[in-house]
């Protein structure tokens, strides 16, 4: 933990001095001082150089009872009829009527659309923005994991643009921003409630595509580690995999900042730490907190600096098999972080030095190290195995890389690697 | 790296700066800009309120303010939009929202304020109607500010013009009255029109030298009722300058009423609470030139009436004159013929008894002579035989029946062979026309005619008579002609009037009578006759016969 201070101004490159194809991507290049300049409040850009930076969060509460301070948010942002969107387990939790008689006894009038599945399609955005504009809705409150909240932005986003929600795939499409949106997130994992993506499935091509747009970010983010005792402990594990995913490909992403730095250390930690515990102790409260937060680290690092190669080739997969998004995270990373470890070794140490490799095993530790410590720590949460076991085929492994290459998780990896090199690193995860 | 080409690589890294939120459009939400347009799309809206010309005013019903209101409101209540802004309406006695108690309690929730002070002077007029309304869960009353002035006046100007058309037709149709009393009502109206209490009318003499004065109240004295057109009143001067005098006197108003460029008459009117004004001239004008019409009409009417009544009684006396002297020259004809008869019989017969009892002791010249006193006493005998027909014919009755004519020519033309045999003579008789007349008659008609035209064809070698009839449309004109000796057109009018003979007996025996006859007879018939003819060529006489329903309405 030690060098992580000093290693955060350290990484900062410049895009363009090189000719293209020579060296494109390299955290061991120059070393700027970085210019922080205050761009209001909850933004902050990063200048360094000729190279420029953005920070975007939302309004962030975090804590036990947390959710509680909804209706607040509610009323001082004026909604008078709030579009509940959350999933069948949520309900039956009991998370969401809590929020609807809350709302209620303030006077405000609240419908909820649960008919979300684990990957979010199109037909759910459609069926949302149907129940947001029969109701004369003028809010959105997303409680659940991912998927919800996937769906919530989606809705979001029609409800003030129309047409499609497939017209605004792609980067900064959404020309008019949605109306209000408050993010309670149930898992610790995918931290949409932070993110500028909103990842949904377009059944009929069996394919997801990305929204990314900071327009999407929620106006708040309510985290409270009550939500995550109702979690099933199989999903731990996948979304303790999926923020840590996170955290690693932010940290090492060319896109990452001191500031993004912060949030990606910090969130490996914690994870790490508090993982297995918590996979562990469903009533341990101080490892909910650690894992709710952790995954709010990571949200905030990897919304702002991006992903990598481990993003770019899992969203293929779940686009082709029902497969958890954490899970094959968890199962890409070893070949990934093989691929990735001569293109930012430092930074790979340092997060080997996190995970608790000894200071003998460095200098450096080598991929194999961080690889194994990795494996062992999913061996504790139950993730083994490969792709192939969870059925992913060879033949389809064309497909994958193809759509993994053009994915826009890909531009921001250490290195940009070959249609022909992805295809392999399915093979060597199969 | 051998897959992309270096493009590719830009799109990459241009893709990257966009996911990191350096692209153009990478912008964290703010409600600011569609904040900024809804609140533009506000004060267009707002904007777009205080164009229009009708006041709204938004009031909380709970605590009787305003809450909200446009900028018309201010123009017409007269008041500052702070003034206006936050008033309390329940009590308030500013005048200008006196209104807000009465339309409340008026069923119709609506209320009409008139006589208010405006501007210009004219009293203003203000509809305002109460609705109310619920935005925002709230409930508001939302008065609607209307300006009808206007409208009061225009609709004031039409019950006006209604009420001036009416006077008019009521002066119009005053009957039998003397133009005094016409003149009366007619000031009558016009005092009532521009609510005036008197009204005057000085028609001028057409010498100019005086005005005779009407009113609309009392009859004025005889002694009064002239004036002198000489004085240097403001009659005399609206005569003089043909414009009329508004407010000058301030109760008063004179107007001329003029008949093409002449000014004839003045009307006066004077009493009225209010100035007059231009609408109560036009009215006063109005009304007093068409007073000037029904006057004219009314004269030339009734000297139509005298000059009708006269020519009637000069046509009935002369009628009657007429009809008296016919009466007594048919008498005296018929008298005079009959009586006639007996001395003439007693000539030719005594003529007769001495030439058959003393004819051999007489001379031959002495027989002769008594031959000639015979054949004159016959014709004289044939003379009044034609004279009684003639006086009969205009007394007797007609008697329509259906024969053929055709046929009766034939029967006439062979008496006529009989009495004076020919041999070469031509007749040319149509066969089948057939008429609806008086057959005794018609046959004289055919007679005089035909026997008319045997008799000036005696002289030719190879006469020549035609009797035919000609169609055109309804009418038939009948035709006999002849190739005889003619006559001279001039003299035509002249052939059918009795006694007038183109020929001397010795050429052509006959009375004169025959063709006055004949003329009387198609008269009688309503039929007409004329006849060309051309000396020595030959004559043709036409004539028609009037229908059967003609005569029945005789």
């Amino acid at each position: 933990m030690g060098g992580a201070g000093t290693q955060a101004y350290r990484h900062l490159l410049i895009i363009g001095m090189y000719a293209p194809g020579t060296i494109p991507f390299s955290h061991n290049c120059f070393q700027f001082p970085a210019i922080h300049r205050d761009a209001g409040i909850g933004e902050v850009e990063v200048m360094t150089g000729d190279t420029l930076r953005k920070f975007v969060m939302p309004e962030v509460i975090f804590g036990e009872g947390a959710r509680r301070q909804a209706v607040h948010y509610l009323d001082n942002l004026g909604v008078a009829h709030v579009l509940i969107v959350t999933d069948p387990g949520v309900i039956r939790a009991g998370w969401a009527s809590e929020i609807v008689s809350a709302a209620e006894s303030e006077g405000i009038s609240a419908t909820i659309f649960s008919q979300v599945s684990e990957n979010p399609r199109t037909t759910e955005v459609d069926a949302g923005t149907g129940m947001y504009r029969d109701n004369g809705c003028d809010g959105i409150l997303a409680i659940g994991g991912g998927s919800p909240m996937d769906c919530a932005k989606g809705i979001a986003i029609l409800s003030t643009n129309g047409g499609i929600i497939q017209h605004y795939e792609g980067v900064d499409q959404i020309r008019h921003m949605g109306p209000p949106l408050i993010c309670i997130p149930t898992t610790a994992g995918s931290s949409a409630d932070v993110s500028q993506f909103a990842i949904i499935t377009e059944e009929e091509k069996a394919r997801k595509f990305g929204i990314i747009s900071k327009t999407i970010i929620p106006d708040v983010s309510l985290v409270d580690p009550d939500l995550l005792s109702t979690l099933p402990e199989r999903f731990i594990a996948y979304c303790g995999f999926d923020a840590l995913t996170h955290a690693i490909e932010a940290y090492v992403s060319t896109g990452s900042s001191s500031l993004t730095d912060l949030h990606s250390l910090e969130a490996i930690r914690m994870i790490t730490a508090a993982l297995p515990i918590a996979y562990r102790e469903r009533d341990n409260r101080e490892a909910a907190r650690l894992m709710m937060l952790g995954s709010l680290h990571a949200g905030l690092a990897f919304s702002n600096a991006s992903l990598g190669l481990i993003h770019a080739m899992a969203h293929p997969i779940s686009g082709l098999y029902d497969l958890p998004h954490g899970e094959a995270n968890s199962l890409l990373l070893p070949a990934v972080i093989r691929y990735n470890y001569p293109f930012a070794q430092e930074r790979y140490d340092t997060i080997g030095e996190i995970l608790g490799l000894s200071s003998a095993d460095r200098n450096p530790f080598g991929a194999d190290a961080i690889i194994s410590r990795l494996k062992e720590l999913a061996g504790e949460v139950g993730i083994t195995g490969t792709l192939g076991d969870r059925g992913v085929l060879m033949k389809d492994i064309p497909v994958l890389s193809d759509n993994a290459v053009l994915d826009g998780c890909i531009v921001t990896n250490p290195h940009l690697p070959t249609g022909e090199e992805v295809r392999q690193l399915y093979e060597s995860a199969l | 790296m051998n897959r992309r080409s270096e493009k590719t690589l830009e799109e990459q890294l241009r893709l990257r700066e966009k996911i990191l939120g350096l692209g153009e459009t990478s912008f964290r939400k703010s409600y600011y800009p569609e904040l900024r347009v809804r609140l533009l799309e506000l004060e267009r809206f707002r904007f777009i309120l205080d164009q229009i010309s009708v006041g709204i005013i938004i009031i909380d019903p709970k605590t009787d303010t305003i809450v909200d209101l446009n900028q018309e409101t201010c123009h017409l209540l007269k008041k500052q939009q702070k003034e206006l802004r936050n008033m309390q309406l329940r009590g308030n006695p500013d005048n200008s929202v006196a209104w807000y108690a009465r339309v409340q309690e008026s069923d119709e929730g609506m209320v009409i304020i008139d006589n208010l002070p405006s501007d210009n002077g004219e009293p203003m007029a203000l509809e305002i109607t109460m609705h109310h309304a619920i935005f925002g869960g709230e409930e508001y009353r939302i008065a609607i500010i209307r300006d009808i002035t206007r409208q009061r006046s225009a609709e004031r100007t039409l019950i006006r013009t209604k009420d001036m058309f009416e006077s008019v037709i009521r002066i119009s149709s005053i009957q039998h009255a003397p133009e005094d009393d016409i003149l009366s009502a007619a000031l009558r109206e016009a005092a009532a029109l521009t609510q005036s209490s008197d009204a005057y009318c000085a028609i001028l003499s057409p010498d100019e030298s005086f005005f005779s004065i009407s009113s609309s109240f009392d009859e004025i004295p005889a002694m009064e009722r002239l004036s002198r057109a000489d004085k240097n009143g403001p009659w005399e001067r609206v005569i003089r300058e043909g414009i009329p005098i508004i407010g000058e006197n301030p109760e008063g108003m004179y107007l001329p009423i003029s008949e093409g460029e002449r000014v004839v008459a003045v009307i006066s009117l004077k009493g009225k609470e209010r100035p007059y004004d231009e609408f109560d001239l036009r009215v006063a004008t109005y009304l007093g030139e068409s007073l000037w019409q029904i006057l004219l009409r009314r004269r030339a009417e009734e000297k139509l009436r005298e000059l009708n009544e006269q020519l009637e009684e000069r046509v009935f006396e002369r009628t009657h004159e007429l009809a008296t002297l016919n009466n007594e020259l048919e008498a005296f004809t018929y008298s005079v013929s009959h009586d006639l008869r007996a001395p003439l019989r007693s000539i030719n017969g005594f003529s007769l008894a001495i030439q058959e009892d003393y004819g051999d002791e007489l001379s031959g010249e002495a027989v002769e002579y008594l031959g000639r006193i015979r054949s004159a006493s016959e014709r004289m005998g044939t003379l009044i035989d034609d004279l009684l027909l003639l006086s009969r014919i205009s007394r007797a009755e007609l008697r329509r029946q259906e024969f053929s004519l055709s046929d009766l020519a034939h029967e006439v033309i062979n008496e006529i062979q009989e009495q004076e045999p020919r041999e070469h003579a031509t007749v040319t008789i149509e066969e089948g026309i057939v008429v609806s007349a008086d057959r005794g008659l018609m046959r004289s008609v055919l007679w005089n005619l035909l026997s008319n035209a045997w008799k000036f064809t005696s002289r030719k070698d190879s006469p020549e008579i035609s009797f035919y009839s000609q169609k055109d449309g309804e009418k038939t004109t009948y035709i006999i002609s002849d190739n005889g000796d003619g006559f001279d057109m001039a003299y035509e009018k002249k052939l059918f009037l009795p006694f007038s003979r183109l020929h001397t007996t010795d050429e052509f025996p006959g009375t004169g009578i025959g063709l006055a006859t004949t003329a009387r007879i198609i008269q009688k018939h309503h039929g007409e006759i004329h006849a060309e003819g051309k000396i020595g060529v030959g004559a043709t006489f036409y004539f028609t016969l009037g229908t059967k329903e003609v005569t029945e309405y005789e």
